[in-house]
């Protein structure tokens, strides 16, 4: 596992590696070296010498340029999709959406919190970088590719997929809800945990709680209904008991 | 009858519907629900007028007809409905006579022979043309009436629409006793009046279409001449910080030399106390966030977003904008991306203003294959349902007709290569315009 920390504040980059240090032995996480420097080649030339998934804590504003870090963390993403990448900002009040969307950076830490905030957040990250090492999870996520739309959301949060208009869909999880252009038959044919319960719906196996008899609906897990076509309530209600 | 004749009636009648549709600019119905609708109507219409055998039903049912038409329409006076329903029924009608007649004309001065059947050919392409003429002006006729009804033109022409009525009723060779003895004394002072009328009521849409554009015209200008002045205004305001922030750092610096020069460190911590640290507010001051808009190329959506930001700020609202690198185009024509995202954040103002937070950010930034625009703010609910939220009728606020989100989604749901993402994650609510870049 190895650690990069890109800062051109001599001061700063001391103070966070010991930082990065001090929260590695407290938890015990290995690594092959720390790498502080002010220059993004040599971090760069120093990704293919990494065994494991590194982590990145890059600065946003290097040398005076204001989107210097963001540069680096693209040339970054060039070699290595999968490293955590981290932005170590003044002023991240709010923290630029656009640079987790573009380099899939996984948080931001502002320079100017308070001490032990700042070890919680460096904590926080460092953490995840363990996890991540040692258990190295699968993603598992549901992608829809077509022509006109791309639509990626974990697995687990899928509730259902319905029907809106004639080729347009909207995609329902429990706190979003994503409306693209589709049909359902390309759709369903994705994955093995979605099942077309309705003309319009496709639902979510995992997502199935219980079947009520009086108004003839599907509940989730998150207490919302969705419509069942009466020839496949005898299979909707021998799924939710396989689930179960 | 012919066949032609057949189809010239049916028609005429779609195109009495479908003016009248474009006149009072009811968009909800469905190109093929107008035309069945009144091609059930003619039909109808034919039925009763040979059963009865007045043809004065065919004025009145039409008016009936088209009014209750109208009444779908919630925001339009009665009077306004009955103007339109005029303008329909009498300009179509005038139309067809005159030029019916001045192709009749034409025709006896060309060499061919009149057949029994050569009135039939005439009407159905007069009535070709006037069908066709309507759906290739649709939207210069929906200006019109927008237009109209708040010029002094109005009253001119709904006096001149009422004769046209009644000279209609009276040239349509009535029955009913009244309306025949009518006929018969002013039939052909009628007909002649009609061809006056019609020629009055061009003059009336020609001075109006011509002012119609005039006044969309000086609107546009009038807009955005505003929005530059704020933009200008803005840039004024920043530009007056930044030269006071000069004259005080000057001052700072020389406090500063003094202090070094005599090596009083008591004095150089004081003056970086007092003078210097307040200043990293001022640095961090969000006014100059505006700046970051520059970075669209689109003088059109820059400027509207400037002069959403400025009034956001104006309501003390935080706003953050995040547009990392130039953009250039957009994925989607502009007209209907300036109305989406002017939506979008209108909205997430009017919400942030009554959150306690109080905070709007603004993203737009493109990857390989995709354009982002991004609207989070702070909202005061703890609970939203997204799907009842692009409802109709639905609006957080009470007095608000909520039609906001509803326009929006219709006219995301005609642009196939468009996503949205609306997401809730307490205080923060967000959404996401996803185009995918022609490849």
């Amino acid at each position: 596992m190895s650690i990069f920390i890109l800062e051109d504040d001599v001061m700063q980059a001391q103070q966070m590696k010991r930082l990065v240090k001090e929260i590695c032995e407290k938890y015990e996480i290995a690594y092959d070296f720390i790498e502080v420097t002010s220059r993004s080649k040599n971090i760069i030339e120093k990704i293919h010498l990494t065994t494991y998934i590194p982590i990145y804590f890059l600065d946003i504003e290097i040398n005076n340029e204001e989107r210097k870090g963001l540069e680096v963390a693209q040339e970054i993403r060039k070699y290595d999709p999968d490293g955590i990448i981290v932005f170590v900002t003044t002023h991240s009040e709010f923290a630029p959406i656009s640079y987790q969307y573009m380099v899939s950076a996984l948080t931001f830490i502002d320079k100017g919190l308070p001490y032990e905030k700042r070890y919680h957040a460096f904590e926080q990250c460092l953490l995840h970088y363990e996890e991540r090492n040692n258990l190295d999870i699968p993603t598992d996520d549901f992608i829809m590719e077509n022509s006109h739309s791309t639509v990626r959301v974990p697995f687990t949060e899928v509730e259902y997929i319905m029907t809106d208009r004639p080729h347009r869909l909207a995609l329902v999880t429990r706190d979003r809800l994503i409306h693209f252009y589709g049909t359902l038959k390309e759709i369903e044919v994705l994955d093995d945990r979605l099942f077309r319960c309705h003309q319009s719906y496709i639902v979510n196996k995992t997502q199935m709680a219980s079947y009520n008899v009086s108004e003839k609906v599907l509940v989730l897990k998150s207490g919302k209904q969705i419509p069942v076509s009466r020839r496949l309530v005898r299979k909707v209600r021998q799924l939710i008991k396989d689930e179960l | 009858m012919y066949v032609y004749d057949l189809v010239a009636i049916v028609l005429i009648g779609v195109s009495h519907v479908l003016l009248y549709i474009q006149l009072i600019r009811y968009n909800r119905l469905s190109y093929k629900m107008v035309f069945s609708l009144s091609i059930i109507f003619t039909i109808l219409l034919g039925i009763v007028v040979t059963v009865t055998g007045y043809p004065e039903f065919n004025v009145i049912m039409l008016l009936i007809f088209l009014l209750s038409l109208g009444l779908m329409k919630d925001d339009l006076t009665f009077m306004q409905n009955v103007f339109f329903a005029l303008v329909s029924m009498v300009l179509i009608t005038l139309v067809k006579l005159v030029t019916m007649e001045l192709g009749m004309k034409l025709f006896m001065l060309s060499p061919y022979n009149l057949y029994l059947w050569t009135g039939s050919i005439i009407q159905l392409i007069v009535s070709i043309i006037i069908f066709t003429s309507i759906l290739l002006f649709r939207k210069s006729i929906q200006r019109f009436a927008q237009f109209i009804i708040e010029s002094p033109l109005y009253y001119i022409s709904y006096v001149l629409l009422v004769i046209g009525l009644i000279m209609m009723l009276i040239i349509s060779m009535p029955s009913s006793a009244l309306l025949s003895t009518l006929n018969q004394q002013y039939g052909q002072v009628s007909s002649n009046a009609s061809f006056i009328l019609f020629l009055l009521l061009l003059l009336i849409v020609l001075i109006g279409s011509h002012l119609t554009k005039e006044r969309m015209l000086e609107e546009q200008q009038k807009r955005s001449d505003k929005e530059l002045l704020d933009y200008v205004r803005k840039l004024e305001l920043m530009h007056d910080e930044l030269a006071s922030f000069r004259h005080d750092y000057i001052n700072v610096l020389l406090a500063l030399d003094e202090g070094v020069r005599t090596k009083n460190i008591n004095q150089i911590e004081q003056i970086y106390y007092d003078v210097i640290a307040p200043t990293s507010t001022l640095i961090n001051n969000r006014e100059l966030e505006i700046v970051k808009l520059s970075r669209i190329a689109i003088p059109e959506v820059k400027s509207m977003l400037s002069a959403k930001v400025i009034a956001a700020k104006q309501q003390q609202v935080k706003v953050m904008i995040d547009i990392p690198e130039e953009i250039k185009e957009i994925a989607m024509p502009i007209i209907s991306f300036i109305r989406v995202i002017s939506i979008l954040v209108d909205n997430a103002i009017e919400e942030a203003v009554d959150s306690k937070e109080k905070v709007l950010q603004l993203a737009f930034f493109e990857m390989e294959k995709e354009q982002y625009f991004i609207v989070k703010n702070s909202c005061q609910h703890e609970n939203i349902d997204l799907q009842k939220m692009y409802e109709k009728r639905y609006s957080s606020k009470e007095e608000n007709e909520g039609y906001g989100l509803f326009s929006l989604k219709r006219m995301i749901d005609k642009i196939e290569t468009a996503t949205l993402e609306t997401a809730f994650k307490s205080p923060y609510f967000s959404q996401t315009l996803i185009l995918k870049k022609r490849s």
